[in-house]
């Protein structure tokens, strides 16, 4: 199974790379770009732990959906497409190196000597047990998230339209 | 939307209505109790703790809408719309007091706060408000993915989501004090802690409360705090109880620095909703000192008992300091209270309920305020521990600063020489608001008067809290 | 040869996580704020994708899903926001974290 591991290992290193140029690049196009990019080869590296449903999801429902919003602020905010050195926070840079730097060690640290190296499992399709599971165990949050997506819906309709509709309504 | 602008009325008389009718399942619940009950395989779960908790937010809901009517009317906001969100954020903190599995609470938690996000920009044309929305969501939605990153870590050590199996799968395995369950705690404290707003994360807090609606801030400062409260306590007890030691000390340092920067920034502020911005940073670290101490000694009972206490009163009084902001900020219309010189003569009835309130957050006997910091004081000292009395102390000098900005308020607006006469303008002062002084006043001083009942609720909720 | 293990997984969502945190820290678009809070929560999906293989068992996968559907509805509020924003003052641009005043 080398190919196997040199693919996953191809992923690792291109995901990462892909996420850094989310952060750094100073053009706000690319970085949702990247950031589709990401998503991407996150969703590749389910597939490769044979997780497919929730690859799917995450392709149908980030890129599909997440990013053209993003897509969509971009173009609605005219924000300046092409090199914009006003996206940073030059005073911030420093600090937030050391500080992501001095997390991500802390973090893999702790992981890394938290779980035992065991291999991970890569084998077993599980979809139709999700659905299963998904309402009946957890059928209480399934119902809750539709509140949260609801509220979200009538929130973001009545936030984001013009406010001439008021004014229409008084005439009515 | 559907219904022409005159009959929105009836949305508020009706959520007013539904409101008032949820308390009755409470009630009954109440009634009837034997045994906590448990539901979606210990996902959820029914206990006194958690209808108690149900019921205060349910009146903070109510109160809020009261205050609500005539201010959303006046402004042509959306009603229907801005009455269902609240809704929606009463929705997610009853299912956060009553969840035991770390999905349901993550959506409880989102689902409080996600309408709050869209009720804070509410007032559309405010720049002000524009920015507090925007902050308050970025940073909102940054304590979301912290939190949730504790919880995958918690997930990814003992694979289990409901809190009982995972808390015996760590003392099983003795993995209490092992540094993934600290760095999952540490991510979990920080995320709620923006909900909270307790010191090093609640930069955005004073922005926000500035620019919403003030319903909203009043909200926001009293239900979402409650929320986050309630999240926090149901998580360490039940979740990291075994590594109290250590959150314990973290929760301390916290709860210090809140009183004491919250104080001290309050002491320069002019604006009043900012001073409560404040003010309400600071009671938030006496809400979660006794948490901190009962890490520490391990007597989470008494810590609970105390913060509980302590909540519910705090939530009657702010909601009253909101009032009389509301009240007075409308007459004056500055939002700078050193001019509000004299205004108390205008409507002695609004000046005596202001009065009542801020000495009430100051701790003044015999109104509530002080109760709630007597029981505080009492959990700190009792701890016989070394840092609790030096928590102790910490809290004590606080409360003689606090004093110094909630005083300053009353003596403007009754002592001060009015600084423009306008004899003519009315003090506008409409029924909905006289119900919600009336209600809060008449809590503020019971609560004070006689204790007793609030305690009775505060060891209730401790000592019926389900697993 | 080099196997596949579970550290891998957590220590690329630990890489992943502080990426977005950095972003966080030094950006001041809100947008890009937002897509850095994305791979934050993206690190989240992974790791509780690989806890679930890991003990071959289902529940960190509904997990995804659920943080899925929150993350979508989390970005209709961000957007709404940010329209609303921008019909005032025309960019997207904030110092989120410097307190602006006292």
């Amino acid at each position: 199974m080398e190919i196997f591991e040199i693919v996953t290992y191809f992923v690792l290193l291109l995901l990462v790379s892909t996420a850094v140029r989310v952060v750094t690049t100073s053009n706000v196009i690319h970085a949702a770009i990247s950031l589709v990019f990401t998503l991407a080869l996150t969703s590749v590296l389910f597939l490769l732990l044979s997780t497919e449903f929730v690859a799917l999801v995450l392709v149908l429902v980030y890129i599909g959906a997440v990013i053209v919003l993003f897509l969509f602020g971009i173009m609605i905010t005219r924000a300046p497409l092409g090199k914009n050195a006003e996206l940073d926070n030059d005073k911030n840079k420093k600090l937030g190196a050391a500080i992501a730097g001095s997390i991500f060690f802390l973090f893999s640290y702790i992981l890394v000597n938290g779980f035992d190296g065991e291999v991970i499992i890569t084998s077993g399709s599980s979809t139709e047990l999700l659905g299963e599971i998904l309402l009946s165990r957890f059928v209480f949050p399934f119902e809750l998230v539709s509140f949260v997506l609801l509220a979200a819906l009538i929130g973001g309709i009545t936030l984001a339209r013009k406010d001439e509709a008021l004014i229409d309504e008084d005439q009515v | 939307m559907i219904l022409p602008r005159k009959s929105k009325y009836y949305v508020a008389a009706f959520a007013l209505l539904g409101t008032l009718f949820s308390l009755a399942p409470l009630v009954i619940q109440w009634a009837n109790y034997t045994s906590p009950i448990y539901a979606f395989e210990n996902s959820f779960v029914v206990d006194k703790f958690s209808i108690i908790l149900k019921g205060l937010f349910i009146l903070i809901t109510y109160l809020t809408f009261l205050l609500s009517i005539n201010f959303i009317e006046s402004d042509k906001y959306y009603q229907g719309e801005y009455y269902y969100l609240l809704l929606s954020s009463l929705l997610g903190a009853l299912i956060v007091s009553s969840s035991r599995d770390l999905l349901t609470i993550f959506i409880g938690i989102e689902l409080a706060s996600t309408p709050m996000f869209l009720l804070s920009g509410w007032k559309k044309g405010d720049r002000k408000s524009n920015e507090g929305a925007i902050k308050f969501f970025l940073l909102g939605v940054l304590s979301a993915s912290l939190i949730l990153y504790g919880f995958s870590l918690l997930y990814g050590l003992s694979g289990k989501l409901v809190f009982s199996e995972i808390s015996s799968h760590l003392l099983s395995a003795s993995l209490a004090n092992s540094p993934v369950v600290l760095l999952s705690a540490i991510l979990v404290i920080s995320g709620i802690g923006f909900k909270i707003s307790v010191v090093p994360f609640h930069s955005w807090a004073p922005d926000t409360y500035e620019g919403a609606p003030l319903p909203v801030t009043a909200y926001l400062s009293v239900s979402s705090k409650a929320t986050g409260f309630v999240a926090l306590i149901i998580l360490l007890t039940k979740v990291f109880a075994g590594s109290g030691s250590s959150w314990g000390i973290i929760l301390v340092i916290i709860s210090g620095l809140t009183m004491t920067l919250g104080n001290l920034v309050a002491l320069q502020q002019n604006n009043p909703v900012r001073l409560l911005a404040y003010s309400s940073i600071s009671q938030a670290g006496f809400i979660l000192a006794p948490i901190a101490i009962s890490g520490i000694t391990g007597d989470y009972q008494d810590g609970i008992f105390a913060s509980v206490t302590y909540l519910i009163i705090y939530a009657f009084m702010n909601l009253g300091a909101f009032l009389s902001v509301h009240l007075f900020s409308n007459y004056a219309g500055s939002t700078n209270f050193y001019e509000w010189g004299g205004v108390a003569r205008k409507s002695p009835l609004a000046g005596v309920l202001t009065t009542v309130f801020f000495f009430s957050l100051a701790g003044i006997p015999p109104l509530g305020g002080w109760f709630a910091k007597f029981v505080v004081f009492r959990s700190l000292l009792g701890s016989a521990n070394s840092i609790g009395i030096a928590l102790g102390v910490v809290g004590a000098i606080n409360a003689v600063i606090a004093l110094v900005y909630y005083a300053r308020i009353s003596k403007v607006i009754w002592m001060d020489e009015p600084k423009s006469i306008n004899e003519e303008k009315i003090f506008q002062f409409e029924n909905p608001l006289k119900v919600v002084g009336v209600f809060t006043v008449l809590i503020t001083f019971v609560s004070g008067i006689f204790p007793g009942i609030f305690s009775y609720l505060g060891e209730v909720s401790s000592i019926f809290f389900g697993n | 040869m080099f196997e596949v293990t579970t550290d891998w997984y957590l220590t690329l969502s630990a890489i992943l996580f502080s990426i977005g945190f950095f972003g966080m820290m030094i950006r001041k678009n809100a947008l890009i704020m937002f897509m850095c809070i994305e791979l934050m929560l993206n690190a989240v999906n992974l790791t509780f994708i690989s806890a679930s293989k890991h003990f071959g068992q289902i529940d960190g996968q509904i997990a995804v899903f659920f943080v899925l559907v929150v993350a979508a509805a989390e970005v209709v509020v961000g957007l709404a926001i940010i329209v609303s924003i921008f019909r005032k003052q025309s960019s997207a641009s904030v110092d989120v974290l410097n307190v602006s005043r006292g």
